[in-house]
Formats: C-alpha cells, structure tokens, sequence
C-alpha cells in the first residue's frame, strides 16, 4: 500500500481524536464538580491525544483487522472496571494514588508519542525519546498500573485485570513485531 | 511545546498525590473512629437531658457549646446526628446491614408515620 493510498484510508484518526476529545471534556466536568487534580491531568492527556490523532502520520505498516479489533478491544477494557467495594480509606489511598501514578506514565508517553499515536499497533515513526528511554511501552505500562488500583479496591476487577494486561502484553509484542524492521 | 506539557504533566501529577494525600490526611483527624463515637454519645446524652427537663430542643442547643459549632437548629442537630451514625456504622462496616434495616417492615412501623400510639 502506497503512501497516499494510506492517507486515504487513515480514517480512524479522526474517531480516535473524536473519542479522546469526549473524554477531555468529560473529565473536564468531573474536575468542575469535584475539584480533583487528578482529572486536569487526564484533560491534559486526553485533549493532547486528541489533537495528536487529528496530525498524526499515515502508517507504513498497519497491524491485520484482527489485531485491530483486539487492540480496540484492550483499550475499551478500563471502562468495564467495577466501582469500589472497599471500605478501608488506606487501600483507596494506595488506589488513588497508582491512579495518578499510571496516567501521569500514560500522559508523558502520549506528548512523546506526538503525531505516532495509535490504538491498533502500527509502524509510523518510532519513538526512544523521553520516557521511551526508560520504559519500553509506557502507555501500556501506566494503564496497568493504574488498573491494578481498581483492582485493590473491587476483588472482581482481578479478572478484568488479568485480561486487560493479556491484551496489553499482546499489543505490545505485536508492536515489537512491527516496529522490529523499522528503517 | 512538548517540554511544556511534559511538564504540566508532571507539576499536575505531584499536586494531585499532595491533594489526595492531604484530603486523607485531613479526613483520618476530622472522622476518627473514636471521635465520631463520642460525639454521638454526647449527642445522645445531649438529647436525654433535654428530654428529661421537658426543654425544646432549640432553646437547649446553647449547651452543646463549641463541640457542635454546626448545630444552630433542631434540623442541624437531625442532620449532623445522622451523618454521625452513617459514618460510625460505614466506619465499622455495618452500612449494608443499617440501610436492610432501614427498610425492614417491622421497623418502618416505629417511624411514627403511620397510625398507632
């Protein structure tokens, strides 16, 4: 597939940015009523994503449809996640705070990702940059940090857990696959 | 540019772990297990000796001084007693168990709402 052939049918950038602009505003409106932190951060994050979606470059090499409809799979995982059952303020602390800790890895690889960023695995150009220096798949990474805090607090969330991070074990293999070649 | 939001990023990040931290922090010296039971005890006895001396309720709410700044009315005093025990019975895991209790029919017969003595 050439180059112009793949600007053509990059037509999923535009849903993705549109998601992650609904997001934003979402949780711009959790961070109006409750006055947390934490959600200005996933504004950050999410409005950033959104924007980066819209300018990101057309793919080289695109993951099959399989792999795609897994990787949109994995990503919508976290909003199955059950509310908490927990009654001990100190394990919704710990959760609070892994909260925090995995969005802000998952906020740093998405400005350093820029215009890379991709749900299904995909070769546009590759990133060693930043926190990719340091943690090999950050994004993957903070979302599995930050699950493992629902996880504490609701002993349900462990099988969405453990599936969750199957998922991002998978697309991260698959992205090690497609990026392994990368000239 | 992405320096900058980096950064935001991370100034974001540490001001929400110092305002989770603070806000649990805060939380564990305002609603002590201890303090919330003696607060309720106090209310009781508060409510009690008012009952006893035929007083209203309003006229009494001096007596509860500086404990209770909150409390400036007989709705006040409904409202905080009820936070109170909410809290206690969720503090030693009993919510569930109030609320079926709560909604019990034979209970519902004491809420006075219905005809009877």
């Amino acid at each position: 597939m050439d180059l112009e052939s793949n600007m053509q049918s990059d037509r999923s950038k535009y849903f993705g940015s549109l998601m992650m602009f609904g997001f934003g505003v979402f949780a711009f409106y959790r961070w109006y009523q409750t006055q947390l932190l934490f959600f200005l951060l996933l504004v950050l994050r999410d409005f950033a994503a959104g924007y980066f979606f819209l300018k990101r470059t057309p793919a080289g090499t695109k993951s099959t449809t399989t792999a795609s409809i897994i990787s949109y799979i994995s990503a919508a995982m976290p909003l199955f996640y059950f509310s908490s059952t927990e009654e001990s303020r100190v394990l919704l602390l710990i959760s609070n705070l892994l909260a925090i800790i995995g969005f802000l890895l998952v906020a740093l690889a998405t400005v350093e990702l820029g215009t890379s960023i991709g749900i299904s695995p995909a070769k546009r150009e590759l990133v060693t940059s930043g926190i990719y220096k340091w943690v090999k798949h950050p994004m993957y990474s903070g979302y599995v940090v930050s699950e493992l805090g629902m996880t504490l607090v609701n002993p349900l969330n462990l099988i969405l857990f453990l599936a969750s991070s199957a998922l991002y074990y998978y697309r991260s293999r698959l992205e090690r696959l497609i990026l392994s070649n990368y000239k | 540019m992405k320096n900058f939001m980096k950064c935001l990023a991370i100034i974001l990040a540490i001001g929400a772990m110092v305002q989770t931290v603070g806000v649990y922090a805060l939380e564990e010296v305002k609603y002590s297990l201890e303090k919330d039971g003696e607060a309720i005890i106090k209310l009781i006895e508060f409510r009690q000796r008012v009952a006893a001396r035929g007083d209203s309720i309003e006229e009494a709410l001096i007596e509860l001084g500086n404990d209770f700044p909150e409390i400036k009315t007989d709705d006040d005093f409904k409202n905080s007693f009820s936070e109170l025990v909410i809290r206690y019975s969720n503090a030693i895991g009993m919510e569930k168990v109030l609320y079926e209790m709560v909604n019990k029919k034979e209970l519902k017969r004491i809420s006075r709402d219905g005809p009877g003595i």
